[in-house]
């Protein structure tokens, strides 16, 4: 049965559409929610992306990073990569899109992509394309704090409304996308 | 009319509780509050805010991005949203 639920609590953003876990949230992952939202008897194959606070960027050293996101408009977004995904590669698919907010230090997960789908190739595909998207479509941002004590917000993609030909980032199936 | 507009990232730091208050002509589109907003922020933060900030700047609601001919005459917040780079 579909669901369509919304929850705004304690710093928490939620929504699930159908099977969906599409999330901007402070609090530390619960995998066991992951993996529940990927739970489908009809799907063989299950694929979690992990994403992680580094220790080192562009020769300096990390000591954390504070991530900042507009919840609302990144939860509509997370909205339209899960339909996009399922208009492009798979109708089946089952999709968790998840990203942490606040100060994580170097080793804590920022980011959950997963799949489920009947074959794995779909969900490999459709975890290429979620990610790649996210970089440059989801209002996130973040400020890295190195271990010398300076801070600073990294450059990004610029957004662009909808049909008005910007955003350059965006990234097409099966393009070799950035690292 | 007053509009609230929300500012995130690098621009956050240039306003209070990361909010600005910026007064605009009636029927204002979205391009036409960058001027403004810049003229402000340089103003407060003379010599640290860098107008480009601005300009590389989308204007949003909770809902999606605003196209820059798009008139903001609607009441509500507004959020100015610098590149992004999650993940």
């Amino acid at each position: 049965m579909a669901r369509h639920t919304r929850f705004v609590a304690a710093g928490v953003w939620w929504l699930e559409v159908g099977s969906d876990l599409l999330q901007v949230s402070a609090e530390p992952f619960d995998m066991g929610r992951v993996y529940q939202a990927l739970s489908d008897p009809e799907c063989g194959a299950q694929l979690v992306f992990t994403g992680v606070v580094r220790n080192e960027n562009d020769g300096r050293k990390v000591d954390a990073v504070h991530y900042e996101a507009f919840a609302p408009l990144a939860e509509t977004v997370f909205k339209e990569l899960a339909q996009e995904v399922r208009e492009k590669i798979g109708a089946t698919l089952r999709v968790v899109i998840w990203h942490r907010v606040g100060t994580l230090k170097v080793g804590e997960l920022s980011t959950v992509i997963g799949l489920a789908s009947p074959h794995r190739a779909e969900s490999y595909a459709a975890s290429r394309y979620l990610i790649e998207q996210l970089k440059v479509r989801v209002p996130i941002w973040k400020e890295e704090h190195y271990l010398d004590g300076e801070k600073t917000w990294l450059d990004g993609a610029e957004l662009a409304a909808p049909n008005s030909g910007g955003n350059p980032g965006r990234w097409a199936i099966g393009a070799d996308g950035p690292e | 009319m007053v509009i609230k507009i929300r500012l995130f990232g690098a621009l956050k730091k240039f306003t209070e509780a990361g909010v600005a208050l910026l007064e605009v002509p009636e029927m204002c589109s979205v391009r036409e509050l960058h001027e403004p907003l810049k003229h402000r922020l340089s103003g407060e933060f003379p010599g640290e805010f860098k107008g480009e900030l601005v300009d590389r700047a989308a204007l949003a609601s909770e809902a999606r991005v605003l196209g820059n001919h798009e008139p903001v005459g609607w009441p509500g917040t507004l959020a100015l949203l610098p590149p992004v780079c999650g993940g």
